[in-house]
């Protein structure tokens, strides 16, 4: 219930955190169900105030609706397709980066992922994306792993380094 | 409660031999200040693995000098493009910007800086001594007025927090559940974890932080290729030392309302959830209505510049108090430090006063260096700290995301907690978008263990016998005051619901 149109209230989008509450604390009372009476009690006291939250706020969403002060869109969630593009586009690169940083070590993998950030999100030429990356990488390589030795995975970059200057 | 002459100048000389470190975080903490958008509880989240490397002490003059910093740093951005730092410079905007587009600029930007020094300093030497009186109320607080305070800190912040209490409070119950995610107290067993042993000890709160905050803030962000604007470019470019002493002597020529607009926001940050902005804008209205000439006010003139600027920083001092005497965060900073002393092993509440009164007392003179340290650095680095916000949005996320996954990463060391932090960034990005707030979230998923245990220590001490949780005097008293807190906020939107609708009829 974030925008207004002629002064009504949007509702949908809404819809999904609520959701993803109620879908939680089903499966949380479910795993609970054998438990001790003294393992479950603070999980059922927060379950059974958050149904009865998400009720009022489904109660409230149905009298909006049926007196017309509310109405049901999704496009508050990512507005225009274009920063849905964007932010698509970051958030695919985020999980990319993750995925491969088990055998591409943190080095290579930040650089990647703000390499191709920089030159698909930023338009920066591939030259300048690839030295800003590779000064932003090799900055957090020498802070993160060898100043405050950080036990992320390492990768070749990580390997060659220490092969090379036992650090 | 060991306060003593000697503990405050071992301090001072601690602060002292940091003095280093404390140069750079207050140069960090104004540099991110003033970026819209990106405040210090991101910044400490950013260099979390070096808050999680070094010692408590400097863990924790590195963070309360970033910290203070960057509440200084808030008002750079609100003056000069009328895009506020963080929500604690919001209502700076107000006469900070008419300032800046009358030539002032330069002169808000020292008002700016002097207010916040002196509202610091003034309401950090004033925790110092008020510190002893408080916790010595803390002892009072047993399990179960600990479980009314816990719900109360919840919807507080849900209340204050959100401009919809009902969507703060779903946030709020949400954190809550997912903070009773892992083994029980009494047995161990395993509750909501979806069969992932990684969940076991509880959902990491690092992953949980840098998701819904840093993440989501980063996505958020790209709605804009530049935070700049054609004038705001302009007026960066001005700059001059006869308008910096100008600032200074109109500054000091208003010396009672820096101190008194500062204790308003020492007052309102002890109250858990009510952070910078409310300080802030409440300052401002005050100051509004105690002036003489309260019809200029909005028109840019120096009281409404130093009103939410020294409240903003009084509200820092604030924010630490319940924090270190209760253990409960009163706003994002302290919640991000809260789990970052965890980390380290160090007990908050009235126990820390007795077994590390040094880290305790410790916070406020670190407060009270980096305010001084501030108040010789900032003032010649204005026009150029400005310049930061140039950085266009597409450069600036990506770096933002690469360097909080290192956070995320390395406390447990552990993968799963990088595709965790995914997660809860997407679920922060839906909330952000959808006005449930984060902030309660979070503060749910830091309060929820804590609830747990000590509803489960009272149950244990009364014989299971619910009747307790409304046996105590002090705990009865908490929980009209929670359901007044509750229902004021709904009364006064009732009423001026009622009012619009009289007037349109």
């Amino acid at each position: 219930m974030n925008e207004n149109r002629d002064g009504k209230v949007a509702t949908g989008a809404d819809w999904i955190i609520p959701g993803l509450g109620a879908a939680f604390a089903t499966y949380y009372l479910y795993s609970i169900k054998d438990l001790d009476w003294e393992a479950k009690v603070s999980g059922v006291f927060c379950a059974v105030v958050l149904f009865l939250l998400i009720g009022i706020f489904a109660l409230r969403t149905v009298i909006g609706l049926a007196r017309g002060t509310h109405y049901v869109e999704w496009r508050s969630l990512w507005e225009t397709r274009q920063l849905a593009i964007i932010r698509g586009a970051l958030f695919a690169l985020t999980v990319a980066s993750v995925a491969i940083i088990p055998w591409a070590g943190f080095t290579i993998s930040t650089f990647l992922f703000l390499f191709f950030a920089f030159l698909w999100l930023q338009r920066m030429s591939a030259r300048n994306a690839a030295i800003t990356a590779g000064a932003l990488a090799l900055g957090g390589y020498i802070l993160f792993i060898l100043i405050l030795r950080t036990a992320f995975p390492t990768g070749p970059f990580e390997r060659l380094v220490a092969a090379l200057t036992g650090l | 409660m060991n306060l003593s002459f000697s503990l405050l100048a071992d301090q001072f000389l601690l602060n002292f031999s940091y003095l280093w470190l404390i140069v750079i975080a207050t140069t960090i903490g104004i540099i991110i200040g003033a970026m819209p958008g990106f405040g210090s509880a991101n910044t400490i989240i950013m260099l979390l693995p070096f808050t999680l490397a070094v010692d408590v002490d400097v863990a924790m003059i590195f963070m309360v000098s970033l910290f203070v910093a960057s509440h200084m740093g808030g008002g750079i951005t609100s003056i000069l493009l009328n895009i506020p730092g963080n929500g604690g410079s919001a209502a700076t905007c107000l006469d900070g910007y008419p300032m800046a587009k009358k030539g002032l600029g330069q002169q808000a930007l020292v008002l700016s800086f002097v207010a916040s020094t002196v509202g610091g300093m003034v309401t950090a030497l004033m925790s110092i001594f008020l510190l002893p009186y408080i916790a010595r109320l803390a002892y009072y607080m047993h399990s179960v007025e600990m479980v009314v305070i816990l719900l109360f800190g919840i919807t507080l912040i849900a209340s204050v927090a959100s401009d919809n209490m009902l969507k703060g409070l779903i946030a709020g119950f949400l954190g809550l559940l997912i903070g009773a995610i892992g083994a029980d107290h009494i047995y161990s067993t395993p509750r909501g974890t979806f069969g992932f042993i990684e969940l076991y000890d509880g959902v990491p709160l690092i992953a949980v932080l840098i998701g819904v905050f840093a993440i989501s803030e980063a996505l958020i962000m790209m709605e804009q290729s530049s935070v700049l604007s054609e004038t705001g470019m302009q007026m960066m470019k001005q700059s001059g030392w006869k308008e910096t002493w100008e600032g200074v002597v109109m500054s000091f020529q208003r010396t009672w309302h820096m101190i008194w607009t500062g204790i308003i926001g020492l007052i309102i940050g002890i109250v858990p959830g009510a952070g910078a902005s409310i300080a802030a804008f409440v300052a401002y209205q005050q100051s509004r209505l105690y002036s003489k000439t309260p019809e200029k006010y909005g028109t840019g003139i120096p009281e409404g510049v130093i009103a939410p600027e020294s409240a903003n920083n009084g509200c820092a001092s604030g924010d630490l108090i319940p924090l270190l005497v209760i253990g409960v965060p009163g706003g994002t900073t302290a919640a991000v430090m809260l789990i970052v002393m965890t980390y380290h092993g160090v007990q908050l509440g009235p126990r820390l006063f007795i077994q590390n009164p040094g880290l305790g007392y410790g916070v406020f003179i670190t407060m009270l260096v980096a305010y001084a340290v501030m108040l010789f650095t900032t003032l010649p680095l204005t026009r150029w700290v400005s310049k930061l916000v140039m950085i266009p949005t597409p450069v600036l996320a990506p770096i933002i995301i690469a360097f909080t996954l290192v956070g995320a990463f390395a406390p447990r060391a552990y993968m799963f907690d990088l595709w965790l932090t995914l997660l809860f960034g997407a679920i922060g990005y839906v909330c952000r978008k959808t006005g449930f707030n984060v902030v309660a979230l979070l503060i749910g998923v830091i309060l929820g263990p804590m609830l747990e245990a000590n509803v489960m220590r009272a149950l244990r001490i009364s014989g299971n016998d619910p009747w307790v949780f409304f046996s105590s005097p002090v705990g009865n008293i908490l929980w009209a005051a929670l359901a007044i807190s509750l229902a004021i906020p709904s009364i006064v939107q009732w009423r001026r619901n009622r009012a619009t609708r009289i007037a349109a009829a």
